[in-house]
């Protein structure tokens, strides 16, 4: 995860793509949420293009990372104006404190996931027969 | 991502959706009927239609708790 800070925007970068997102979506919804104990869902990641949102129970991302991080998930937003470089700093940390540990937590799962759906798709399509 | 509060004569759950999901998407998740009940989100009672819209364009916020009432009434209840 990387927080940005330009003129007065913020960007939030995932090191989740968004095609992961968007696989998972349709294939294994429950691998981008984090459950309690009870099996409720206490966070969760989602994809809404142009609708990115930071909230305590989720991050939607709206928007795809470039150069580097081409692909990854981001959420762009704007600053209150005037503030000092610092207090930019803070108002960030402030929205996103909240979310970065479990933010953090499902970018280790995301991933992997991901590429088991990825695995088990190519190997049921490898196992098509076509007559 | 919103909070909804997922209500019924007999439970109580905790749902959170996207602001692009609908009030019935959200029973579904949270195993909650709808039928012959009258069902309300943060009070306002919700038709059949409503039911299909999105929590936006019922007015919901980002980040917003809502409230997700399906309330069965007993021949007899006020």
């Amino acid at each position: 995860m990387k927080l940005t800070i330009t003129g007065d925007a913020y960007a939030l970068t995932s090191t989740i793509k968004v095609d992961e997102i968007e696989l998972l979506k349709k294939y294994n919804p429950d691998a981008l949420s984090v459950k309690d104990k009870d099996g409720n869902v206490k966070f969760k990641v989602s994809y809404s293009e142009g609708k990115g949102s930071i909230t305590p129970y989720g991050v939607t991302f709206g928007g795809k990372g470039r150069g580097e991080s081409d692909g990854c998930a981001t959420v762009t937003g704007t600053l209150p104006a005037g503030l000092s470089t610092d207090e930019a700093k803070k108002y960030v940390a402030e929205l996103v404190g909240g979310v970065v540990a479990y933010l953090e937590q499902l970018e280790k799962d995301v991933t992997k996931a991901a590429e088991a759906v990825s695995t088990q798709r190519k190997k049921l399509i490898d196992g098509i027969t076509v007559a | 991502m919103i909070k909804v509060l997922v209500k019924t004569n007999t439970t109580r759950q905790e749902v959170i959706a996207e602001v692009t999901e609908t009030p019935a998407q959200v029973f579904e998740k949270a195993n909650a009927g709808v039928s012959g009940a009258m069902v309300n989100l943060n009070g306002t009672v919700l038709s059949a239609t409503d039911l299909n819209s999105t929590f936006e364009q019922l007015g919901v916020a980002e980040g917003a708790t809502v409230n997700l009432n399906s309330i069965v009434k007993a021949d007899g209840a006020r």
